[in-house]
């Protein structure tokens, strides 16, 4: 059989690129940029609910949190995929596509909340003091001076999550896709099923790579360059007399 | 007298070398992965072919891939596979032999190798009592689901060009799918719809059950293992020969046996 | 005789059973300036924050310039644009401009027009010297230029008490002297105050009274003069042998 030729067979890589490239690429993408979304959209208000001075509410969101960050994936997809329908509530007609992305949706919600949950709580405690200290509502405070600068704090976590959500999209699978709603590694999948070779299986390891690896590299530098801003001339900061 | 008790003597003696000669085991050089072990990839909710019943592991492919081992003198060793991926699982040697109740065709014949047939079966397309989805001509724009890479999946794209092909990991997956409503219908292995149609609380209905006369199933074995193929064969020969093909089938599946085609089988398609 | 600007009356504050003040009855005088001085962990910071709300007390009641604590967290908001406070870390919003960190309260509190905000800040930061810094991001600015932010951004509000948590303690010795000179001078523009200090020389120049705290009592209070030269307990004489 060979290793190389197990895996990097590129005829079949090529075989199978067009595809990719064709439905594939536009398939994953939609599905995480949409899960992550609503993830933000979740994960956000239930980050600031998590730290709720009112207990009942903590548990609440705390509860959210920990369940489906503890569900496996591909459970919370069949539960939201079949189970919505099953119990009569087919929000979304017989299409596979929006169940999963609201069961993945739901599930980055609730890491997303966690990860920014403790990115405000990393903040030092006097920037919450000092707002309020100028008559600053507990909640304006936390909004545009706390939460702002946690945020940015976390922003390597939230890229960490925006590529996880990217590889959970090729769960979606197990609610059933028809032809042209297959993701990349579906098509990657059928490919090797049917050629018994894996190499279609390296190219879609590499498409996803084309998009988690400079992911990371982008939200680095926009990292540094929020936390700095534009830097002045030296010259600027010298001759400080206190 | 002494002529009887000489022909009886012979007789003995000759009952006494044929009795040697089939008890005689296997050569013991065929390729397998672990000597003394045949492991087998098999698939899981596949009623009545192979499925967990209870805790135990029960089917056809299942008595008969043990009856296999057992006249190679070897230990049975069964995994779980997901369908899509059986075949290549053998072509890469993960398992010694496939027991998916696979349909011989020329498109598999490329990656591996299969036994002589050693099973035959139908499809059956099911879906809800109360279903507007009656007949083949309801298929129309409607979703029909099959298990990924199977034949169904294959027929379906082919026959039904209206219908929207629905692939799913595996059949229980499916099952769900089309209680839930998500798939209007669903392609089943004809012993699988045959016990849906019986156990299913929801009651269920056949929209056409397809006979597969010409495409038997066989055992999958990787192409670089040829003395490993043709221990099976005889196996499977000697099987379908001395009743035990006939008996695993009434043990597990009921009904009818069908005949077989023999070694020499070639599919057309 | 006038109201006292700032009142407190029996006040205990206590963490996890542990106590941080005891039964503390204090008044201060409007355009009074007083420095409260004493070892760590004796509660002078806790006696501070407690004028502000930003610490709760157990027991016992705070008057402050019209405001009576404890009151719920909402009016808390009302009080805290009377009283102005700087911190030991200056507590500068580090991903907003200088400017913007003076003109925030001013435009979300006190409603004003962005105009108006930046009319008032622009005059508060070029009083402290940072005429030139206004887009300047905190990251940018030494120690004692950020406090002197923070200071501008605490009067802009227009406070009618000020309060000081340990504002030299963190900067680097050379520029201490700068950030005093600047509170000596909101002293002498009639600013109650209540400044907590290490700075012994400036609780003896500026001040009109000194209170000494050790273990979350007053101990001992008085002119700056009369403390420093006659202390009058054992204890103060113990902690300015170490500290002078």
């Amino acid at each position: 059989m060979g290793f190389w030729n197990t895996f990097f067979n590129s005829s079949y890589m090529l075989a199978v690129l067009p595809e990719i490239i064709r439905v594939g690429i536009i398939n994953t993408l939609s599905i995480s940029i949409a899960a992550t979304i609503l993830g933000i959209l979740i994960g956000m208000p239930m980050s600031l609910l998590a730290l709720s001075r009112m207990s009942l509410i903590r548990a609440l969101a705390r509860a959210y949190i920990d369940i489906f960050r503890g569900l496996p994936v591909i459970v919370t997809i069949f539960l939201v995929g079949q189970g919505l329908p099953f119990s009569g509530l087919r929000v979304f007609g017989q299409n596979p596509y929006p169940y999963g992305i609201l069961a993945i949706g739901i599930v980055t919600g609730a890491y997303v909340a966690e990860i920014l949950r403790s990115g405000i709580q990393s903040v030092d405690r006097g920037q919450f003091e000092a707002s309020r200290a100028l008559g600053l509502s507990h909640t304006r405070t936390m909004i545009q001076i706390v939460f702002p600068q946690g945020l940015r704090r976390v922003l390597p976590a939230l890229t960490n999550q925006f590529i996880n959500t990217i590889k959970d999209s090729s769960l979606i699978f197990v609610l059933g896709l028809s032809v042209d709603q297959r993701e990349i590694y579906r098509i990657g999948q059928d490919y090797a099923q049917r050629t018994g070779n894996l190499s279609p299986l390296t190219m879609v390891g590499i498409a996803y790579l084309t998009f988690t690896v400079p992911l990371t590299y982008l939200v680095n530098y926009l990292d540094r360059h929020l936390r700095e801003g534009r830097r002045p001339a030296a010259a600027d900061r010298s001759g400080e007399v206190s | 007298m002494p002529f009887n008790l000489s022909t009886r003597a012979s007789s003995l003696f000759a009952a006494c070398l044929f009795g040697l000669a089939t008890a005689q085991a296997e050569p013991a050089d065929v390729e397998l992965n672990q000597p003394g072990t045949l492991s087998v990839c098999i698939v899981d909710s596949n009623a009545p072919m192979s499925s967990v019943v209870d805790g135990k592991l029960v089917g056809y492919e299942v008595s008969f891939s043990e009856e296999i081992a057992k006249r190679l003198d070897l230990k049975p060793d069964f995994k779980f596979t997901v369908f899509e991926g059986i075949f290549a699982a053998v072509a890469n040697h993960v398992c010694d032999m496939s027991a998916g109740s696979h349909s011989i065709t020329l498109k598999r014949l490329e990656i591996i190798n299969f036994s002589s047939p050693h099973f035959v079966g139908s499809f059956t397309i099911l879906s809800k009592a109360d279903s507007p989805t009656k007949t083949v001509a309801d298929l129309d724009d409607k979703r029909l689901g099959v298990v990924a890479a199977s034949i169904q999946e294959t027929y379906a794209n082919e026959t039904y060009k209206k219908t929207t092909v629905v692939p799913f990991p595996d059949s229980a997956a499916m099952q769900i799918a089309l209680l839930s409503g998500q798939i209007d219908a669903a392609f089943f292995e004809g012993g699988l719809a045959a016990i849906y149609m019986k156990e299913s609380q929801t009651p269920l209905q056949v929209v056409v059950s397809i006979p597969n006369d010409d495409q038997p199933a066989g055992l999958g074995i990787a192409k670089d293992r040829p003395k490993l193929l043709a221990a099976v064969n005889k196996a499977v020969a000697d099987m379908i020969a001395d009743g035990t093909y006939a008996r695993i089938y009434k043990e597990t599946i009921g009904g009818d046996v069908p005949n077989l085609p023999g070694p020499d089988f070639k599919p057309s398609r | 005789m006038n109201a006292p600007a700032i009142s407190l009356r029996g006040v205990n504050v206590a963490f996890h059973g542990h106590p941080a003040l005891c039964g503390i009855d204090l008044d201060i005088a409007s355009g009074e300036v007083v420095c409260i001085i004493g070892p760590s962990g004796s509660g002078k910071s806790t006696l501070l924050r407690c004028l502000n709300g930003l610490q709760s007390t157990d027991e016992g009641t705070v008057e402050i310039v019209g405001h009576r604590l404890p009151c719920p967290d909402r009016a808390q908001n009302a009080l805290r644009t009377d009283v102005g406070m700087v911190f030991q870390h200056f507590n500068l919003f580090p991903h907003m401009t200088v400017m913007d960190n003076v003109t925030f309260a001013l435009r979300k509190v006190k409603r004003l027009s962005a105009a108006e905000a930046r009319r008032i800040a622009g005059e508060r930061l070029t009083e402290v010297g940072l005429a030139a810094k206004f887009d300047a991001r905190p990251a940018w600015l030494s120690g004692g230029q950020q406090q002197r932010v923070a200071i501008a951004r605490a009067l802009a509000m227009n406070p009618k008490v000020m309060l000081f948590d340990e504002a030299t303690s963190a900067l680097d010795p050379e520029l201490v002297k700068g950030v005093l000179s600047l509170i000596a001078g909101l002293a002498g523009h009639g600013m109650t105050m209540v400044v907590v200090t290490h700075e012994m020389g400036f609780a003896r120049s500026v001040s009109n009274r000194v209170i000494f705290m050790d273990a979350g009592q007053i101990v001992e209070q008085g002119p700056p003069e009369r403390m420093f030269r006659e202390p009058a307990t054992q204890r103060l004489k113990a902690f300015l042998d170490q500290v002078l």
